[in-house]
């Protein structure tokens, strides 16, 4: 069974393509313990209000209310967690070949990667 | 020369080689071209230098299907005599001045899209392009960002990839061609301008096979003829079918009008609003997308650059798409965001790209400009009961916007969204519905004053759409006369001497903007008369 992917960590996969793009706060802070129950803390959360990201997470359930649960969709997410080697490349590459290959949704008109919207449905489920 | 048509005598008769019909882009271009040919030209002009209620009237007309309306308000139609203006200059007194010429595969027969293709490739108008450029007082004959930017230091593109490509306008507004080249049309010796004078019907010679008069008609004033050895129709998209529907004395049908063809496949780019994004990029770096002005030479005079996103050819054809073009207008993310009543709005799609893209944020929106699929249903044609002070039948433009235009729009800003997102540049929402503006909403910035709409029906079911006055098709260019009105010489094809300029006799409209186009085949069509048909 996959485990299942906090809230935390979805903001945080979310957060990847910045991190290994070289965004300065993530990379600094995007390390250390980050299993799926350990504390994040503040610096490894940035201050990016999550309010809205929830928002797109909570209509993309709307449209898909058979992946309303966070085992589903860490399931279908399927990312390696925070803190595990190439995490966050993965999850970048991940969001840049579905938005290549055109694996997208639309939530209310935004074309998004379709793990992009999954994690921001796990980031509405963890609120 | 120029010459006050009201104080010609009744029944006078002019002899000439070359009759212009109508005074814009595309018939000043021609008399242009046509001075010191040893050719005589007279250019008939329904108005006079400034705009004049009565003369305007009779562009008048009904349009009983669908309309045309304002982008941000359908509410607001924009009747057919506010589209064309009958003065010297024609349309250019109120264009916006934006020039690029066709693409390749314009030229081309697409097999996904019925009627594509014209009967020469686009390498038979580059020539005439690049006198264009002249003609319309633009920058050199040069699209490529790269030139510009090594050049000039013009901003590269947010994105050029093999979907997606960077593509630019050339621009010149204000540029009114009647004002630009009055002096020189006063000067001439071999072209007389006649103003205020409304071809009404076109006469067949006996035999039946070439145009022997014009028959003109001033509002309260007299009525006379042109003879002419050539005819060239240059009144636009409405009325170059309009005369040729009109001029019925000799062949029942109208002229051209075996295959029942003229008025056909009358086409307008859709120009909407079509979306907004969030993007990771600073305002400096989108500066190109709101042009920049340069200077053509040492005496300072301007024209303008701006770039668009455009879908490749690859990606027309492997998603058997229409053309499509963006504008992209940017602005401060903390300078207002469109409102919207429910859903992901603005700020929540910006707070996912700051988190996602981690740069800096902007506004864009997003408007698209598509190519028309031609439907032989959407045409002009003559009221069979109303007529004009003239006594012309007035006309009727039935044209609905097409399914497929706003499918392909969509398809194609979906497309652009999904490169853009790759190219971690942001994030862009089509708007299904359409985007409401309120230019009255106090306080608001210009951003605060979009209304977003999500609920697709509002516009997918509407016969009504903004469209950018491009008059396009409506006398189609084809090899065959069971294909089109005009030959490849713009020649209606059962008439030896009577010719077709102008955006009507575009074969395939492509998505871009008509001018220079229509410049381009007038100045080919110059050439032709001079140097093989009147020579």
């Amino acid at each position: 069974m996959t485990p299942p992917i906090s809230r935390r960590q979805a903001l945080v996969l979310l957060a990847g393509g910045a991190a290994v793009a070289g965004g300065g706060l993530a990379a600094i802070t995007l390390v250390g313990d980050e299993s799926a129950d350990a504390p994040v803390s503040a610096a490894q959360t940035p201050p990016v209000p999550t309010g809205e990201v929830a928002v797109i997470g909570e209509r993309y359930l709307v449209q898909f209310p058979d992946e309303s649960s966070v085992a589903v969709l860490s399931q279908l997410v399927d990312l390696p967690r925070p803190g595990a080697p190439g995490a966050f490349a993965a999850a970048r590459d991940r969001l840049r070949e579905e938005l290549a290959r055109g694996e997208v949704v639309s939530v209310d008109g935004w074309v998004l990667a379709r793990t992009e919207a999954r994690l921001c449905a796990l980031v509405a489920l963890g609120q | 020369m120029l010459v006050d048509a009201r104080d010609l005598a009744d029944g006078a008769d002019l002899a000439t080689d070359v009759c212009v019909v109508g005074g814009g882009a595309a018939g000043i271009t021609l008399a242009r071209a046509l001075r010191g040919s040893g050719l005589d030209v007279v250019l008939l002009e329904s108005g006079g230098f400034e705009l004049d209620p009565a003369t305007q009237a009779l562009a008048e007309g009904a349009m009983p299907d669908g309309r045309f309306v304002n982008g941000f308000d359908h509410e607001q139609v924009i009747p057919l005599d506010a589209v064309r203006l009958r003065q010297l200059g024609g349309t250019t007194n109120h264009w916006a001045g934006y020039c690029r010429t066709l693409r390749p595969i314009d030229f081309e027969r697409r097999g996904h899209l019925a009627r594509s293709g014209w009967p020469f490739g686009s390498e038979t108008l580059d020539p005439w392009y690049e006198q264009a450029h002249e003609v319309v007082r633009i920058g050199p004959y040069e699209y490529d960002w790269r030139w510009w930017r090594d050049v000039h230091g013009f901003p590269a593109p947010l994105l050029d990839d093999e979907v997606v490509e960077a593509a630019l306008y050339q621009s010149k507004y204000p540029f009114a061609f009647g004002e630009a080249y009055r002096d020189e049309l006063e000067a001439a010796t071999d072209v007389r301008v006649l103003l205020w004078a409304n071809a009404v019907d076109l006469r067949l010679a006996s035999g039946g096979q070439a145009v022997e008069r014009v028959e003109v008609a001033v509002l309260d004033g007299p009525r006379f003829g042109v003879r002419p050895r050539a005819v060239v129709l240059a009144m636009g998209g409405i009325e170059n079918p309009r005369l040729l529907l009109a001029a019925n004395q000799d062949r029942p049908a109208g002229l051209g009008n075996e295959y029942n063809l003229v008025g056909r496949y009358f086409a307008d780019h859709l120009v909407v609003p079509a979306g907004f994004g969030v993007l990771a990029a600073r305002l400096p770096e989108l500066e190109g997308y709101g042009g920049i002005r340069y200077e053509r030479d040492a005496s300072g005079d301007p024209h303008g650059v701006r770039s668009i996103l455009l879908l490749s050819d690859d990606a027309v054809r492997s998603g058997a798409l229409q053309g499509l073009e963006l504008q992209l207008m940017a602005s401060r993310l903390g300078d207002g965001v469109p409102r919207q009543d429910e859903g992901v709005t603005v700020p929540d799609a910006a707070a996912l790209v700051e988190r996602v893209e981690r740069g800096p944020q902007t506004l864009a929106y997003f408007q698209a400009q598509t190519e028309p699929v031609l439907d032989a249903e959407n045409r002009v044609v003559l009221s069979t009961s109303a007529t004009d002070a003239l006594g012309m039948p007035v006309v009727e433009v039935r044209w609905r916007p097409q399914t497929a235009d706003h499918d392909s729009i969509e398809a194609g800003l979906a497309l652009v969204a999904q490169r853009l997102g790759h190219a971690g540049v942001g994030r862009v929402q089509l708007v299904p519905g359409g985007i409401q503006y309120d230019p009255d909403r106090a306080g608001a910035t210009a951003a605060d004053r979009f209304q977003v709409h999500l609920d697709r029906d509002t516009r997918t079911l509407s016969p009504d759409s903004a469209v950018g006055f491009h008059h396009m098709a409506s006398t189609r260019m084809a090899a065959s006369p069971r294909e089109g009105v005009v030959d490849a010489d713009l020649r209606v094809h059962s008439v030896a001497n009577l010719f077709v300029a102008g955006s009507s006799s575009f074969a395939t409209p492509g998505a871009n903007t008509p001018t220079l186009t229509i410049v381009a085949l007038a100045l080919r069509l110059a050439a032709h008369l001079r140097d093989r048909v009147l020579a």
